[in-house]
């Protein structure tokens, strides 16, 4: 690398360290405002999302996932994994040996210009070898998600932002969910942060911390398996906000901000909920 | 579009005339208030048309700024509806509506610039 | 001549007419100072039997979603319980611009501005007070 490139290179990286948040000192502030908030709790133990703060919900919780409904969609993604494309080629070729890559995802492509999800990456991986895309919230593309967040459990979330791009693409998804939306004019922080763990109904509130480790999730309100996109947009028609398109920018964004939280946790999914 | 109402006008008006020229003197009344009660119709149809026209830009502008409520949607339809029945009434009112849900809409979205950073934790 | 007669028979209809009316107007002024008490009651149970609707109303109020009211069943708590209403907001008028726009008192609460966001109407936060007021 020549010195100049090298001098621009760290001049941009002072820029955005000036103008943008740090997504590290972000984390930590986050991991620290739930210590805070609940001090018996090790924070490991979010990846259970709710049933880490609620222990009665827990127990229904455990014995939901003596028997878990979304067993038989990683059995028919592990299917729809394995079945070569039309070309002979198969996910493989995309993915590697191993199919328990989500904790690399979503991820910044540099040559794209913008956020990858898991999600993206199968299809692309399709299209690639000449398939058709598939549908992006439930189905067989979210059947194929949970195989390989099946295939992930146990590794840990590691999420890289290392570009002012990625920086850029974190920013915008950290704002959206720090902004009021909707004629209710919520964020998404006022109900998993400021009044996290509080009861709406018989709903009570789960942390952002965590949110990410267990996708798909199948939930007792939809009766299927499904992406987490799928459930942002439940969450902003909630808000009575115009939800946005699965896997546009701004869900992206925001599953790449949502995902940087929970870096260093340990996925779990998929997962089940009420 | 604006040209064609008027043009619409004009000749209703042109319509009215020849009419009148033709009636006798004592339906002369009754004729005026038959083309006063189109061109009432006109009218408004051409304001809901510019309401209309004003509510579903301005939902644009809040869709641009990712703060588009659900509500508006069913304000602009109900307002396309009760226009398809020919209930301006209602049609004018929903658009009224949609639009000042839009005008609020774009004050949440500028006011959050401003906001959102503060609900970071630090 | 015939018209003279005329008028004054007119005259006499009238004021016979007239004082029926004041008659029947006296007799129900007094009824209602008997019952005036009880209708202004049922008027006020009326209406906070509406305002209850549009406070548990899930597309409406849907308070019961983060405030506890005595005997409600799966009350939320993300916000404050509603007890003793009468005595924390004396000033009904500060009560209604509350709910109208929390976010003025408090720039910080998740509480939805009910009434500048136009998701109740003023009659139906009018009600909504009665009712608040109430508990």
């Amino acid at each position: 690398m020549k010195w100049t490139n090298l001098i621009t290179l760290l001049l941009a990286s002072m820029m955005v360290a000036s103008v943008q948040a740090d997504p590290e000192t972000d984390r930590q502030a986050l991991r620290d405002f739930y210590q805070q908030k609940f001090p018996d709790i090790d924070l490991a133990e979010f990846k259970n999302g709710v049933y880490a703060i609620d222990s009665k919900m827990r127990e229904q919780w455990l014995e939901m996932e003596d028997f878990p409904a979304y067993e038989i969609a990683i059995d028919e993604g592990e299917e729809l994994y394995n079945t070569p494309f039309a070309n002979g080629k198969s996910y493989a070729d995309c993915f590697g040996d191993d199919p328990g890559v989500k904790h690399n995802y979503p991820m910044f492509d540099q040559a794209r210009g913008g956020v990858v999800t898991l999600e993206v990456a199968i299809n692309q991986c399709r299209k690639e070898h000449g398939e058709a895309a598939l549908p992006w919230l439930v189905g067989e593309l979210a059947e194929i998600s949970a195989y390989m967040a099946y295939q992930s459990r146990g590794k840990s979330i590691d999420i890289k932002i290392d570009s002012p791009e990625a920086i850029a693409a974190y920013d915008d998804g950290e704002q959206f969910y720090y902004t009021r939306r909707g004629q209710l004019n919520f964020e998404c922080s006022g109900c998993h942060q400021q009044n996290v763990g509080k009861m709406l109904r018989a709903e009570r509130t789960s942390p952002t911390l965590g949110h990410t480790t267990h996708w798909p999730v199948y939930r007792g309100r939809w009766q299927y398996v499904g992406n987490i996109q799928k459930r942002f947009q439940e969450c902003n028609i909630q808000v009575r906000a115009v939800p946005f398109e699965a896997q546009s920018e701004t869900y992206r964004n925001l599953e790449y901000f949502l995902t940087y939280m929970s870096n260093g946790m340990e996925l779990n999914g998929p997962g089940s909920r009420r | 579009m604006k040209i064609l109402w008027i043009s619409g006008l004009i000749i209703l008006s042109v319509a009215a005339c020849d009419s009148q020229e033709k009636v006798t003197e004592t339906a002369v009344e009754p004729a005026v208030a038959e083309v006063a009660a189109v061109v009432a119709v006109v009218t408004q149809t051409q304001d809901f048309a510019s309401l209309m026209q004003q509510a579903e830009d301005l939902y644009m502008q809040t869709k641009v700024a990712k703060h588009a409520w659900l509500i508006n949607l069913d304000r602009i339809k109900d307002a396309r509806l009760a226009a398809e029945k020919g209930d301006m009434d209602t049609a004018v009112a929903n658009a009224e509506e949609a639009i000042k849900l839009s005008r609020l809409a774009l004050n949440q979205a500028e006011s959050e610039k401003s906001r959102w950073q503060a609900r970071v934790p630090q | 001549m015939l018209r003279v007669f005329e008028s004054v028979n007119n005259l006499l209809l009238t004021a016979g007419i007239a004082t029926a009316l004041l008659l029947a107007t006296g007799l129900v002024d007094a009824q209602e100072g008997a019952i005036a008490d009880n209708s202004v009651e049922a008027e006020l149970a009326k209406r906070i039997e509406t305002g209850r609707g549009v406070f548990e109303t899930r597309r409406k109020g849907n308070c019961l979603s983060c405030h506890l009211v005595i005997g409600s069943e799966l009350p939320g708590n993300a916000g404050p319980p509603l007890i003793g209403m009468q005595a924390r907001w004396p000033d009904r008028e500060a009560l209604k611009a509350q709910i109208y726009d929390p976010t003025l008192r408090n720039p910080d609460t998740i509480m939805p501005p009910y009434g500048l966001h136009r998701m109740l109407t003023d009659e139906e936060l009018d009600v909504l007070v009665d009712y608040v007021l109430s508990l």
